[in-house]
C-alpha cells in the first residue's frame, strides 16, 4: 500500500484553501450575526395538515440561501406568543390574522403573496338547496381553517342584519376550500365558504357539482399571504427577505411557493397607494 | 346493576358543559363514546376532534374501550348503567358490539371498514371510513390532470356496487373507466399487463380478491412501473410499493362530523343522509415515483396536498 504524505508547503497551501473556501462559503451562506433567521408561518384560513412536508421543504430551500430555517405552527395562540415575545423572525400569515395581531403587535408588511396575477381574494357563500341568507338559520356551513376564522368572514359577508343568524349556523372545519365546496355536493354540509379562486377550480375538478351551487354572498377582497416583521425587532431582515423573495423565479422555489397557493411575492413598496395604505 | 371495580375504571372522563341551546341545558344528555382500541391513533384523533366539538354542548360523555384486559361484555354493563341517550362506537368492533348490545339506543359510528357487513337499523347513523368513488376521481383529476383512461381491477363478489357507482360518476367527470374484473392467480399477471397498455392510470381499490397477498401487490406495482403508468389509491399503506397518489378520508373531520351529527340526533332534528360520506381528504404525492415514470402532476394543487414525497 502506497501511503503519500503532503510536504510542509503543500500542506500548508491545502489548508490555507480550505479555510479561504470555508470563510467564503461562510460569507455567502451563513446570515450575519444580527439578521434575522427563522421564517414563522401560520395560517387560520387552511386546515391542511402538511406541516412536517412545509418544514422539510422549506428548511431545505432555506438551508441552501444561509443558515435560515422554517417554523409552521398549528395553533395560533403559540404563534401569537412567539410574535409577543418579539422574537426575531419573518412572520408569514394570513392577511386577515395580519389585521387582528396588527392592533396588539405593531407589525410592517414587506411582501405579499401573488397567485395567477392577483394579490387579493375575495370569499364568497355558496349552496346548492338555500337560496338565500335567510335560509342560512340551522344550517351546517363547511369551511376551511378554524372555526373562529370560518365565522368571522360569514359575519363580513352577511353583515349586522343577519347578525342573529350566526349562532344558530354549525360550522364544519374540513381541510381545503375544495373539500368545504365538495361536502355541499355530497349533502355532508348545507353550504359552503371558500375562495372564489376554489369555486372557480371547482368547475374544472367535478363541473356538475360547480354547476349545482349558487352564490349566496360574498365578502372583501382581501390580500393573499402576508410576510412581515414586527416593527420593534432591531435585526437586519434584508437576506432572509431576499432568500423567501427568490422563490419566485427558480423551479425548485417557486414549487414550495405552491404549497401555500401562491406563485410569487410583491414587495409592499411596489404596490398602488391604495393597496398599501390597506397593511398600514 | 352496580358496577364492579375494573368497571369503574373503564368510565374515563365525564364532561359536563354548557350547551346554549336553553331546552338541552335543562335536561342534559349523555353520549356513551365506545372506542375499539384506544391505542390506535387514527381513533384517537376521531375521538379528539369529536369530544373537542362536542364539548361546546351541554353533553356528558362516558368513554369504554375495548383492549385486551376488558371483556366486549363489560359493555352491556355500563350501556344499562350509565343509560345514554347515544352510543359513539369508533372502530369495527366497537360497532359490532354496540349493534350487540345497545338494544335500542341510537348508534352513531365512525371508522368502520365496510359498515354495511354489519347490518343497519333504523336508529344506526355514521360516517363512511372511505371516500366517495366521486371525490377520489374528482380529486385524482385535480392533482394528476389529463389521465382520463382509468384502469380498475377488482372481483365482482366484492365491489360490483362500487364500480358501478364508479362507472356512473367516471362518465359525469369526462373519465373512462376500463375494467379487469376475470382473473385468477395464473392469469393476472398478463391480464394486468393488457389493463396497462390500454389505461393512463390504475385505480387501486380495497378489493380482498386482488390484494390477496404481498406477492400479488408487488406485481401489480413492478408491472404498473415497467408500464409507467401511476397508480392511485385509498391507503399509504401502498406508498412504499410505489403509488403514485394516495386520496384517503380525513380522520379528524370525521370526528367533527360526527360531533355535528350527534347533535342533530339528540335535537332530533332532520337527518339527510343517515350514513354521511367524509367531508375532508387527506392527499400524498409520491414526487419520486412520479418523476421516475414521467408522469407530469398539477402544480396548482400542491396546496392541498398533505404529504410530498420525495427521492431520498
Amino acid at each position: 500500500m502506497n501511503i503519500y504524505k503532503l510536504s510542509n508547503l503543500e500542506n500548508y497551501s491545502i489548508k490555507k484553501y480550505l479555510s479561504i473556501l470555508f470563510t467564503l462559503v461562510i460569507l455567502t451562506q451563513t446570515a450575519p450575526a444580527g439578521t434575522l433567521s427563522t421564517v414563522f408561518f401560520y395560517n387560520p384560513e387552511s386546515s391542511v395538515d402538511n406541516f412536517a412536508t412545509l418544514k422539510s421543504e422549506f428548511d431545505d430551500y432555506l438551508a441552501n440561501k444561509g443558515e435560515f430555517t422554517f417554523q409552521p405552527f398549528s395553533e395560533r395562540n403559540t404563534f401569537e406568543s412567539v410574535v409577543n415575545d418579539k422574537s426575531q423572525g419573518i412572520y408569514l400569515l394570513s392577511s386577515w390574522h395580519y389585521a387582528q395581531l396588527n392592533s396588539k403587535t405593531p407589525l410592517e408588511a414587506k411582501l405579499v403573496g401573488v397567485s395567477k396575477g392577483e394579490l387579493q381574494q375575495r370569499k364568497i357563500l355558496t349552496s346548492k338547496d338555500i337560496t338565500s341568507t335567510s335560509g342560512l338559520s340551522g344550517a351546517t356551513i363547511a369551511g376551511a381553517g378554524s372555526d373562529e376564522y370560518i365565522k368571522g368572514q360569514l359575519q363580513q359577508m352577511l353583515g349586522s342584519e343577519y347578525a342573529a343568524i350566526i349562532p344558530k349556523i354549525k360550522l364544519l372545519s374540513v381541510p381545503k376550500d375544495i373539500d368545504a365546496l365538495m361536502a355541499v355536493g355530497y349533502g355532508v354540509a348545507n353550504a359552503a365558504v371558500s375562495s372564489e379562486t376554489s369555486f372557480n377550480k371547482l368547475a374544472m375538478i367535478n363541473p356538475k357539482q360547480h354547476a349545482q351551487l349558487k352564490k349566496l354572498a360574498d365578502g372583501e377582497k382581501n390580500f393573499l399571504l402576508i410576510a412581515a416583521v414586527t416593527k420593534v425587532q432591531k435585526s437586519d431582515e434584508t437576506p432572509l427577505l431576499k432568500a423567501i423573495e427568490g422563490m419566485q423565479g427558480q423551479d425548485i422555489g417557486e414549487r414550495k411557493l405552491k404549497m401555500l397557493g401562491l406563485d410569487g411575492w410583491k414587495r409592499i413598496d411596489a404596490l398602488d397607494a391604495s393597496l398599501s395604505k390597506q397593511l398600514r | 346493576m352496580a358496577l364492579n371495580s375494573s368497571s369503574a375504571i373503564l368510565i374515563c372522563m365525564a364532561l359536563f358543559i354548557a350547551r346554549p341551546m336553553a331546552a338541552i341545558a335543562e335536561n342534559p344528555t349523555k353520549i356513551l363514546i365506545v372506542n375499539s382500541d384506544a391505542s390506535v391513533s387514527k381513533y384517537r384523533e376521531v375521538k379528539s376532534a369529536f369530544t373537542s366539538q362536542i364539548n361546546k354542548q351541554s353533553v356528558r360523555t362516558v368513554e369504554f374501550s375495548i383492549d385486551a384486559n376488558h371483556q366486549p361484555e363489560q359493555l352491556q354493563n355500563i350501556i344499562k348503567s350509565e343509560n345514554p341517550d347515544l352510543i359513539f362506537s369508533i372502530g369495527s368492533q366497537a360497532y359490532q358490539l354496540s349493534n350487540q348490545y345497545g338494544e335500542t339506543k341510537p348508534i352513531l359510528f365512525s371508522s368502520a371498514i365496510n359498515w354495511q357487513r354489519f347490518g343497519h337499523r333504523y336508529n344506526t347513523f355514521g360516517i363512511a371510513n372511505e371516500l366517495s368513488v366521486s371525490q377520489e376521481l374528482s380529486l385524482s383529476r385535480y392533482v394528476l390532470p389529463g389521465l382520463n383512461r382509468i384502469g380498475v381491477i377488482y372481483d365482482p363478489k366484492f365491489n360490483s356496487e362500487r364500480i358501478a357507482e364508479a362507472r356512473k360518476q367516471a362518465s359525469e367527470l369526462g373519465l373512462t373507466l376500463i375494467e379487469l374484473n376475470s382473473f385468477d392467480a395464473d392469469s393476472l399477471e398478463k391480464k394486468v399487463e393488457e389493463l396497462l397498455s390500454k389505461i393512463d392510470i390504475l385505480w387501486l381499490i380495497a378489493d380482498p380478491s386482488v390484494l390477496s397477498d404481498k406477492e400479488t401487490v408487488e406485481k401489480i406495482f413492478n408491472l404498473s412501473t415497467e408500464h409507467k403508468k401511476p397508480i392511485i389509491t385509498y391507503s399509504n399503506a401502498f406508498m412504499s410499493y410505489g403509488a403514485s397518489l394516495i386520496i384517503a378520508a380525513d380522520t379528524p373531520t370525521m370526528g367533527r362530523q360526527a360531533a355535528n351529527m350527534a347533535q342533530n340526533i339528540l335535537l332530533h332534528e332532520r337527518i339527510n343522509e343517515l350514513v354521511q360520506t367524509p367531508a375532508g381528504s387527506h392527499i400524498a404525492l409520491n414526487v419520486c415515483q412520479l418523476n421516475k415514470i414521467n408522469i407530469h402532476y398539477n402544480a396548482d394543487a400542491l396546496d392541498a396536498v398533505n404529504q410530498i414525497i420525495e427521492c431520498k
